[in-house]
């Protein structure tokens, strides 16, 4: 890993976390780091900040951390800046869900050469929503490390794939790494089996970030995240979809198949579109309407456009209500 | 299925084959698109299903009322009229054979042959299901085949073994004759082969209205009425006059009048006639100057002809129409004319003039002179009324009635046959008595419409004939002299009759009434004198009127008797004379026994021969071409569709069975129909477009975006205002 970071200068956040930026990064550790820096960029205060229950250490002051935790008594004695730091907080952990069924190999944006990514992405040629997936996570990911959270990655589809233990430690981010950038990206999701398996690792507080497309019947999705709510566990909801999925504006008639063997269907897009999006639509308000009713966060990403500020805005959202006393 | 015009079928089918052919060589396999939203793809086509079966019901509804309009407009609707007939199309197809037929056009075939030829093609190109009929419309209009079959091959010989005959076309019965075949099930089709020439229209019937089964619709088909003008020279008459005093020489001198027409193209132009036949010998001829645009011509010939009777053929130089070229006609041999007085002889031998009866008159007038040569001419018998039978009527040219009162009961239908068959009754009044009213059954008998008065009236003051008498076609030689013969008759007794057609009366009084009448009844004709000719009741027996006006009843009568005697074909028969006759033989046919007294009507020129029992010839008569039908002046397409319009809507198709035109006062509904076809085509374009974008709407929605998109968006929306 090196710190360079290219451009970095005079580049505001949205470029760099453009897919067209960020897929020329060639590793994930870079993708991870731009991510995270144009994010920390728009923001003043660390996203991850637990409540202060007992203090367990001094850390360094960062850029955005608040004031108030600086330790004045050892600026005193050694002008130094030194946040206190709490068992709590430190014990945050973050567990990263990204999808890796079948559904996430779609993409229409065209991959240029010289382009990293997954493996699958480079055998399709197209930056799949898989590729967005890893590349939010990996960012999230970087982004609690950072602040020394312990973060943990599974990768799902018809139950947890791959699993990163949750860790602050400094392999955690290779382990990360290599697990996001060789997972096959296979099978069909079943949502509910993954929660099941996920909640039999954790025994703590946790804040589960899901990155997936969320293609499965919303109510199977709610009887998930009503298990983790009851397991008083956070939860962000990132759903990732191909712009060609929001929009569906294909022209010709065509056979449609299915990514997770649902079949072939002669469909001329042109005269089912509306029908489709309505259908998509009512699916995404539900999912989010979902979301939102057990208190979690949902954000729709479209893969063809930067991951920057949208997810900026989340986290400095929840960091606001995290000064509302409210643990995240 | 048979089409209008094949050529056009072909391209439609070529043109309908090019965009097939396109779709298969641009058709391309397409690719399946790997999609991750199925679940949801499927829900929206599940979706859109439920839409699309009321778009479906839509479109179809247009559709197939587009192909119900359209076809409602391809078979002419008629308003008020059913339609909807369900069973096999029938054809019935009119074949023009009349005399007009026989026009020899420029490649050496008749026109009915070409005629022909394109009822063959016609024929073949109907479905093998397909039945036809056929009717030959030269008069007399017939049944060629009666009952409609589906064996086109043998009808197609049939029509080809057909030659024009030399009638009159008579397309009004030729329909009437079709519907009668109307009224079986399946569809019906009346086809008409002819040129329409002025020939083959009749104008003085009107065709019947063509009822199909139940009331339904027929197709009715007419050819293009032709556009080749021609010229025709035709003989209309051959009327010959023989003196009944003609002695002269070794043959009497015969008059033959020869009447020519020209119809069609009438340029400059010269003809030849020729005259000849058993009845003279060598052949004479005439030269006959056309003037531009002269239509008729008479010329006449004055020929020694055999005492012994015999036939005269005249003929034109063959033209255009060569049928219509000759005539015939039959001279009969010297024999006295015989004439029957019939009378009741009460004067025993007396001379007294005031006593002479009406019939006494009569002789004295037939014969002047009893001793001179004309005794040879006429043979004078006298019957009494009361004991006259049909066999007194045998020979007899003429009968002179004095008495009608007294004739047998029952007599009036003998002497009413013996008339029709060529004969002249002259009836007289039977004086100041009479014992039964004798003018009722008589008249009755032979459809006369006169009132004759049952008693005699005094005439007071006397009155006289009037100078001007009416024209009369038995007094034609007369008109000259009778403003100066009639004014000096006298009339003291007439018996009044009323209800006079003025076509019948010969001689009228001073006052008007009439005095002498004429009825053509069949050949022979009915002359009676409202003042009967003895002193008692007028001076007309010792005036100088008294003797021509005999003597040019029994010529004129006999001549206009013998005009009718002759056939014509295909309206006519010829009139058998003698009762001798057994079996006669038609012209290019076989023998005919007489059973009535009318002969079949014949169907060639030429002269039919009657035979006794004993095979002996007894009678020749003459058989014409009937010149009315050999009109070749053109009609224009109006003037036929304005003549058929009686029988239903007629479309009119050129030589190569193409519809060109319709002529349909109700086409309008089909054009309307058309256009509501092709408004439901737009209509149903537009919908199908709609349906397929998913309806017109101008702007497509963009769908979902993503938070990030969402950004991207309003970044650029505050760029743009900045």
């Amino acid at each position: 890993m090196t710190d360079s970071t290219p451009g970095s200068a005079g580049m505001r956040a949205e470029q760099y976390l453009a897919p067209a930026t960020i897929g020329q990064l060639t590793s994930f550790e870079f993708r991870a780091r731009m991510i995270a820096e144009g994010v920390m960029s728009g923001m003043h205060r660390s996203p991850y900040q637990g409540l202060a229950v007992e203090f367990a250490e001094h850390r360094q002051y960062v850029s955005g951390d608040d004031l108030k935790h600086l330790d004045w008594k050892v600026f005193g004695r050694s002008d130094k800046l030194y946040l206190k730091q709490y068992q709590q907080e430190t014990n945050l952990d973050v567990i990263i869900l990204v999808d890796a069924s079948a559904s996430m190999r779609f993409g229409t944006l065209k991959v240029k050469q010289g382009w990293g990514g997954t493996d699958a992405s480079g055998r399709i040629g197209t930056w799949t929503k898989f590729d967005h997936a890893t590349a939010v996570g990996a960012a999230l990911c970087y982004l609690a490390l950072q602040q020394r959270d312990r973060v943990g990655l599974s990768m799902f589809a018809d139950g947890i794939q791959a699993q990163v233990k949750r860790s602050n430690t400094k392999t955690t981010w290779r382990n990360v790494v290599r697990t996001l950038a060789t997972e096959p990206v296979d099978d069909i999701t079943d949502f509910g089996k993954v929660v099941e398996q996920s909640l039999a690792t954790v025994s703590n507080r946790s804040l589960f970030v899901i990155v997936s497309d969320f293609l499965v019947p919303t109510d199977t999705v709610r009887a998930g995240l009503a298990r983790l709510r009851h397991r008083r566990h956070d939860v962000m909801l990132m759903q990732v979809l191909d712009r060609q999925e929001l929009r569906f504006d294909l022209d010709e008639p065509s056979p449609f198949e299915g990514l997770e063997g649902e079949g072939r269907v002669n469909i001329d897009p042109r005269v089912i579109r509306e029908d489709y999006l309505a259908a998509l639509t009512d699916h995404c308000s539900t999912l989010e309407k979902n979301a939102r009713s057990l208190g979690f966060d949902y954000l729709r990403l479209d893969s063809h456009g930067s991951v920057g500020p949208a997810l900026a805005a989340m986290l400095g959202r929840r960091a606001l209500l995290a000064r509302g006393g409210r643990a995240g | 299925m048979t089409f209008v015009t094949t050529s056009l079928a072909i391209a439609g089918v070529i043109a309908a084959a090019i965009p097939i052919l396109i779709h298969i060589l641009l058709r391309r396999r397409r690719k399946p698109v790997q999609w991750a939203a199925m679940s949801l793809l499927i829900e929206a086509a599940r979706r859109h299903r439920r839409k699309a079966r009321l778009e479906q019901i839509i479109l179809l509804t247009v559709r197939a009322a587009m192909i119900v309009l359209l076809g409602a407009a391809l078979a002419q609707p008629l308003l008020g009229e059913r339609i909807g007939v369900t069973g096999e199309r029938t054809t019935h197809i009119i074949l023009d054979d009349g005399i007009i037929g026989g026009i020899i056009e420029s490649d050496g075939r008749t026109s009915f042959e070409r005629q022909v030829a394109e009822a063959s093609v016609f024929i073949k190109s109907l479905p093998g299901g397909e039945r036809i009929s056929i009717i030959l419309a030269g008069a007399p209009a017939r049944f060629l085949i009666e009952k409609p079959t589906a064996d086109h091959r043998s009808a197609i010989r049939a029509i080809e073994n057909l030659r024009s005959r030399e009638g009159a076309t008579d397309i009004a019965s030729a329909l009437e004759l079709t519907e009668t075949g109307l009224d079986r099930e399946g569809s019906q089709a009346v086809r008409i082969f002819s040129d329409f020439r002025r020939g083959s229209v009749d104008d003085r019937r009107r065709p019947p209205v063509l009822h199909g089964p139940a009331g339904a619709p027929i197709e009715l088909t007419a050819s293009m009425p032709i556009d080749e003008p021609t010229t025709n020279i035709q003989v209309t008459s051959i009327e010959t006059a023989r003196s009944p005093l003609s002695t002269i020489g070794t043959g009497d001198l015969l008059l033959v009048e020869v009447r020519l027409r020209r119809t069609g193209l009438t340029p400059e132009a010269v003809s030849n006639i020729r005259l000849e036949g058993d009845a003279m010998s060598g052949v004479e001829t005439r030269k006959v100057e056309w003037s531009l645009g002269r239509t008729e011509t008479r010329v006449d010939f004055q020929v020694r002809v055999d005492t012994d009777g015999g036939v005269l053929e005249v003929m034109v130089d063959p033209d255009a129409l060569p049928l219509d070229d000759r005539r015939f006609v039959t001279v009969d041999g010297r024999e006295p004319t015989r004439v029957l007085l019939v009378d009741r002889d009460t004067l025993a031998g007396s001379t007294r003039l005031d006593r002479l009866h009406g019939t006494d008159w009569f002789e004295r007038a037939l014969l002047p002179i009893p001793e001179a040569a004309i005794a040879e001419a006429i043979t004078i018998d006298r019957v009494d009324p009361a004991t006259i039978n049909d066999r007194d009527l045998e020979g007899t040219s003429m009968v002179v009635i004095g008495r009608p009162d007294l004739l047998p009961i029952g007599f009036e239908s003998t002497l009413a046959n013996w008339i029709r068959r060529g004969g002249i009754a002259v009836v007289l009044p039977p004086g100041e008595f009479t014992t039964r009213p004798w003018a009722s059954p008589l008249l009755e008998a032979l459809d006369v419409p006169w009132a004759v008065s049952l008693e005699s009236s005094v005439v007071d003051p006397p009155r006289s004939l009037s100078a001007e008498q009416p024209s009369s076609a038995l007094t034609t030689l007369l008109d000259a002299e009778l403003v100066e013969l009639a004014p000096s008759v006298r009339i003291d007794r007439r018996l009044p009759v009323n209800d006079v057609p003025d076509g019948d009366v010969v001689l009228l009084d001073d006052q008007g009434d009439p005095v002498v009448l004429d009825a053509p009844i069949g050949a022979g004709r009915l002359v009676f004198f409202a003042v009967s000719p003895e002193l008692g009741w007028t001076d007309l027996p010792v005036r100088p009127l008294m003797v021509p006006l005999v003597q040019e009843i029994v010529r004129q009568g006999s001549a206009l008797s013998k005009r009718e005697v002759d056939g014509v074909v295909g309206l006519r028969p010829p009139l058998i004379r003698q009762s001798s006759v057994a079996t006669v033989t038609f012209p290019g046919s076989a023998s005919q026994t007489v059973t009535g007294a009318k002969l079949q009507i014949p169907d060639r020129t030429g002269v039919v021969e009657g035979y006794d029992l004993g095979g002996n010839l007894v009678e020749r008569m003459a058989v014409n071409p009937d010149s009315d039908g050999g009109f070749v002046d053109l009609l224009a397409q109006d003037a036929v569709a304005a003549w058929l319009e009686s029988s239903g809507s007629w479309r009119f198709t050129g030589p190569d069975t193409s519809v060109v035109e319709q002529v349909d006062d109700q086409s309008s509904l089909a054009v309307i129909l058309i256009t509501v076809v092709l408004f439901l085509a737009i209509l149903e374009t537009l919908l199908a477009r709609w349906f397929t974008r998913g309806g017109l709407r101008t702007r497509r929605s963009l769908g979902l975006t993503g938070a990030n998109a969402d950004a991207e968006i309003d970044r650029s929306r505050r760029g743009a205002a900045a």
